[in-house]
């Protein structure tokens, strides 16, 4: 109990949570908190390798059919996107959060004027950490039915 | 086998956002009857998302009537939801499944999320993506 308090102190003076190492697996924290560490580190802010060294198991189960398993595959994967493009960018439209299961409704665009993609994120939590990782990801196209737009 | 009658709209107003969407799930997902989905849980004004279909409950029914008409075995096979709780009445609910029109195809992976609201589904959004050749895919977990 100390141990939690002490790492929600230092939550609110770091504004995140400390790294995670190995034992961080066996902390508990509610999905809610880690949805809240992660998203405006990865999504809003870009900071590819901090969110998944600070929020992502080593070992993370992946099912984007384009990417190897583990955080450090992912990684590399991501940080590309965002150092060879710093106009690379993210924007959360909804988060749901329900037992160990967090959904992220987001747009990505390479620049302000790309029609980008729309996709889901669905990250799957144990202990403090994000374990598995599902996504689906559709192109924005040009023209829309009912000019509702995608989010 | 669902646990109440997914037709029954007849509590409505004293129903969750979760018992709505399990109803509308279970007779659009798992039932694969989009008119009884529809017409029991869709509010007329339905807010589509959907590039490719109209707004509106009964514009879209044309359409989602008609995918089943030509394809008299599509399925929602549904691999996850997600309820996002509730507030004043209203709440989310994404749902993760594969869809194939046919049995002997790869299909697409799809989220759909839905706004439900005083009883009602009253906005939707999806986002699909074909399913690849397992060749083709850098592990072996799938895309489920």
């Amino acid at each position: 109990m100390r141990a939690a308090l002490a790492a929600v102190a230092t939550l609110a003076l770091a504004g995140q949570a400390a790294p995670a190492l190995a034992e961080d697996a066996a902390k508990s924290c509610t999905t809610r908190e880690v949805a809240d560490g992660f998203i405006p580190l990865f999504y809003e802010q870009g900071k590819v390798r901090e969110a998944y060294d600070t929020w992502v198991a080593e070992d993370y189960i992946q099912h984007n059919p384009g990417a190897n398993n583990g955080r450090a595959a992912a990684i590399a994967f991501l940080e590309p996107i965002f150092e060879n493009n710093p106009q690379h960018r993210m924007t959360v439209h909804r988060v749901l959060v329900d037992g160990d299961l967090i959904a992220v409704h987001l747009h990505g665009q390479s620049s302000p004027d790309d029609l980008g993609a729309a996709a889901v994120d669905i990250l799957r939590v144990e202990g403090c950490l994000i374990v598995e990782h599902w996504d689906v990801t559709q192109r924005v196209p040009e023209t829309s039915v009912n000019g509702n737009g995608m989010f | 086998m669902a646990d109440f009658d997914p037709r029954d709209t007849s509590g409505r107003e004293s129903l969750s956002v979760r018992d709505v969407a399990e109803r509308f799930i279970e007779l659009f997902h798992h039932q694969d009857n989009p008119t009884d989905a529809f017409l029991a849980w869709v509010h007329p004004d339905y807010i589509q998302h959907n590039p490719n279909a109209p707004s509106g409950r009964d514009a879209t029914l044309e359409v989602l009537a008609a995918a089943v008409r030509n394809n008299p075995d599509l399925t929602h096979d549904v691999k996850r939801v997600i309820h996002g709780g509730e507030r004043d009445g209203e709440g989310m609910v994404a749902v993760h499944h594969h869809f194939r029109r046919r049995k002997d195809e790869r299909g697409w992976a799809v989220v759909d999320i839905l706004r439900i609201k005083d009883g009602y589904v009253v906005e939707h959004w999806d986002v699909m993506q074909p399913v690849p050749d397992p060749a083709d895919t850098k592990n072996d977990n799938g895309m489920f």
